[in-house]
């Protein structure tokens, strides 16, 4: 799995590419995890190159929602791959994220919907 | 690591540790591959291999250290997994999870494994047996 930070506007961009599993979620908990830290309530996580998630990510993910949240923050979920987003949509995941076509539409807020 | 070839029927044990689950996918994927299912059935079946392997890592032996014993075995079109432990016997095919909260924060961390393995496996069923918990999955390569 890699991971490459950048910010737009002081948004932080978290893009992931290859498999979030149960070796190498921890990887991308500890990046979520150090921008809370730093404040930071909205992040677009960029899932354009991840072709797996496992519980393990998901829970990640959920995670850091479950931080962000009452701060009035947002995980934006950016560009699901097929598996990915039948993932989301068999544990109800989808409905617990904002889901965007690409890293644009998340950050002017404009939400891919139905679709899923 | 010992692996053993026989004709349809291969096996793999490992320590139950979530550090080897890049083996489990290794192993299952050049089977699932030689014997004709696509890329897509390969990562379901990983994941639900990954799911039911990580319950055994974090549940199975509390403060010790176990092993996992995987016998994967091809019928014709049908791949049957049998996934064993010598740990503390759970049965994961009783439990349930509740996915219907909408609201993040009512919104549990956990149990969402075992629901997987149930959306990605056509048959999922359990046993234990000679002191060992084994948990049999099947998936259909059509």
């Amino acid at each position: 799995m890699d991971i490459n930070q950048t910010s737009i506007d002081n948004v932080p961009i978290v893009s992931v590419s290859g498999r979030i599993d149960g070796t190498t979620s921890k990887d991308l908990e500890t990046i979520l995890n150090e921008l809370i830290d730093q404040n930071k309530s909205e992040i677009v996580l960029d899932l354009e190159g991840v072709v797996y998630i496992s519980s393990v990510g998901l829970r990640v993910l959920l995670a850091t929602q479950k931080k962000v949240r009452p701060k009035k923050g947002d995980v934006k979920l950016v560009s699901l791959q097929p598996f990915v987003r039948e993932v989301f949509e068999m544990t109800g995941f989808t409905r617990l994220f904002s889901i965007y076509p690409n890293q644009g539409e998340a950050l002017s807020g404009t939400k891919l919907q139905n679709e899923l | 690591m010992t692996m053993e070839a026989m004709e349809n029927e291969q096996e793999i044990t490992v320590a139950a540790t979530v550090e080897e689950i890049p083996v489990i996918f290794d192993f299952i994927e050049s089977l699932m591959s030689l014997a004709g299912f696509d890329s897509r059935k390969i990562m379901e079946v990983q994941l639900a291999l990954e799911e039911a392997c990580t319950n055994v890592a974090k549940y199975a032996y509390p403060g010790k250290a176990g092993t996992i014993h995987i016998v994967a075995i091809l019928h014709g079109d049908r791949l049957e997994l049998i996934i064993e432990d010598e740990g503390t016997p759970f049965d994961p095919t009783t439990h349930t999870v509740d996915l219907s909260q909408d609201d993040t924060k009512d919104r549990p961390v956990g149990g969402l494994g075992i629901h997987l393995i149930r959306c990605y496996v056509d048959r999922m069923s359990f046993e234990f047996r000679d002191g060992k918990n084994a948990l049999t999955l099947v998936k259909n390569r059509a």
